[in-house]
């Protein structure tokens, strides 16, 4: 990898160790990945937080010495491990609670946009096409590659820390747009008839295309919800970070502009048979029960609150069964502000912000009956939270939060 | 006398390394798929599920989902429980990252399929910046 004199420098400690140390992380990335060049990053996602597992106290420290710094590039956040303002009230311990919010003050030192989401595109994080970012979080990557035509790697903490401080990185993968083109076809030929599908979808070509970048065709344009289900989805049982749809997102105004004039590598389709079978490999609860109903992953827009909101309206849920929308604190205050948090609460919901149940691994949500409309939520749950997961659309799994059962 | 073979392969990371050979033709998500304190696959139906890749030659195809990834494998690195070595058959940018920044050596583009040639138990001693893994046969140690 070429550094320029000034890279060279920043590298050698001339602008000091905390960039020194961030350029190491660069160079040895970006060396392993054989970039060519490290080159400027126009906008960041990055996580400031403290890990689930172990080390918290360390990381804080290495938080705090990266807070000395400003960051020279717009930079928001992922998820947070806690909700800020009701943390008590999803069983967070002091302690847990007094680190995160020992950052705060750090992160605004710093200029860093506490947005605390795994979806920035629905908190105005929504870099346009061609923009050179560096992003974490597997579902806003293909969001910002696929639907955006923004462009970035699959980046994590230890990528986009150091870039949201030297304004670098490595050009490799989807910074080039040799990489961008499609390598499988998936014809759509089931009905999406709400988000739940599109994520079923996702899966579908995610566990197909592997890293790859599918390709889909004859489907109708998205929502934003769905969408965002998509792309969550697609990063599931694949590592999908870009993909096209044809005549719909920015790089794919025909097949031919997907492939870039290439055949795909294979072809295949999906009907609803094949929609049938996700929503079958995802439903691994044996008993009709249901714990806890979870809404909002990738966080729920403000759309999906009034539309959960709508459904309890005059309502009540089972006295035995939780329901969480999880969403941004940004977003909850909207709904605090327009109503929509008091009907969802009048019926017994609750509106978890900055975080979620797989991200906080809270003990409430563990070795529970898991019910949700998230193909990403309910490929995780068993693993993060030892759960048994209903997994279903969500009308049915607010009908079943009345009903405090399937 | 012991069986050996050797695979000649790319360096991603540089290092030398020895361990046992953990490995199946698999995707791993290692946010979500593993709790890094204890160096325990927890995916539900993972071929790696409860098996433990601390100290091991980690072998399977790309990392999977989550971009915590990265995070994770340097989280079981400072908690004592990383794997010795990562090979992969194809090249996700956050397995990558992870081994980066954690001195771990990973090796891919092995001139034989590894999950055809290498067993779980084998020994394993490689040398990602010769390009060159020596696998010990289980059943020859």
């Amino acid at each position: 990898m070429k550094l320029t004199d000034g890279q060279k420098r920043m590298l050698e400690g001339e602008d000091g160790p905390i960039l020194a140390m961030a350029m190491t992380y660069l160079v040895k990335y970006g060396e392993a990945m054989s970039a060519d060049a490290l080159i400027p990053v126009r906008n960041v996602h990055t996580t400031f937080t403290i890990p689930m597992a172990g080390g918290s106290e360390d990381v804080v420290e290495l938080l705090k010495m990266f807070g000395q710094l400003r960051v020279k590039v717009p930079t928001t956040t992922h998820v947070g491990f806690i909700d800020f303002k009701k943390w008590r009230e999803f069983g967070i311990e002091e302690r847990r609670y007094q680190l995160q919010a020992s950052l705060v003050p750090i992160a605004a030192q710093a200029g860093i946009q506490l947005t605390w989401t795994c979806a920035p595109e629905i908190v105005g994080n929504a870099p346009l096409k061609g923009q050179t970012c560096a992003w974490m979080e597997s579902a806003a990557i293909a969001y910002a590659n696929g639907i955006l035509g923004a462009r970035t790697n699959r980046e994590g903490a230890e990528s986009t820390i150091p870039a949201a401080l030297t304004g670098l990185i490595p050009r490799f993968g989807n910074h080039l747009t040799k990489n961008r083109r499609g390598t499988i076809l998936v014809d759509v030929e089931a009905d999406l008839e709400n988000l739940t599908d599109w994520g079923t979808l996702g899966y579908f070509g995610g566990a197909l295309a592997g890293l790859g970048v599918p390709v889909f065709r004859k489907c109708h344009v998205p929502t934003l919800e769905e969408a965002k289900e998509l792309c969550a989805a697609l990063a599931t049982e694949g590592g999908v970070g870009m993909f096209h749809i044809v005549g719909i997102t920015p790089e794919a105004a025909t097949q031919e502009a997907a492939f870039q004039g290439d055949k795909p590598r294979s072809r295949h389709i999906f009907t609803n048979k094949e929609k049938k079978a996700v929503y079958a490999r995802l439903n691994n609860c044996p008993s009709p029960e249901v714990d806890i109903v979870m809404l909002g992953c990738p966080h729920a827009t403000l759309t999906e609150i009034v539309e959960v909101a709508h459904l309890l309206e005059g309502k009540k849920i089972s006295p035995n069964v939780e329901l969480w929308v999880c969403t941004t604190d940004s977003i909850r205050s909207y709904a605090e502000k327009l109503g929509y948090d008091k009907m969802i609460a009048d019926a017994g919901g609750k509106i978890m912000a900055d975080t979620c149940p797989c991200i906080s691994q809270i003990d409430m949500a563990r070795n529970k009956k898991y019910m949700t409309n998230s193909v990403k939520q309910a490929y995780y749950a068993p693993g993060q939270l030892r759960a048994q997961v209903h997994f279903a659309n969500t009308r049915d799994c607010v009908e079943t939060a009345i009903k405090g059962r399937r | 006398m012991a069986k050996m073979l050797v695979i000649k392969g790319r360096k991603v990371v540089g290092g030398k390394a020895e361990g046992e050979a953990l490995i199946a033709d698999e995707r791993v998500s290692f946010w979500g798929g593993t709790d890094p304190t204890r160096g325990i696959v927890h995916e539900v139906g993972s071929k790696f599920e409860g098996k433990n890749f601390a100290g091991k030659v980690f072998i399977f195809r790309f990392t999977k989902g989550s971009s915590g990834t990265s995070a994770y494998i340097n989280i079981a690195k400072r908690m004592g429980v990383a794997p010795a070595a990562i090979i992969n058959t194809e090249l996700d940018a956050l397995c990558v990252l992870g081994c980066a920044i954690s001195d771990i050596p990973m090796m891919t583009d092995l001139d034989r399929d590894p999950f055809k040639s290498i067993s779980n138990g084998d020994f394993i001693k490689l040398d990602a910046d010769k390009g060159v893994i020596e696998v010990t046969k289980k059943a020859s140690r």
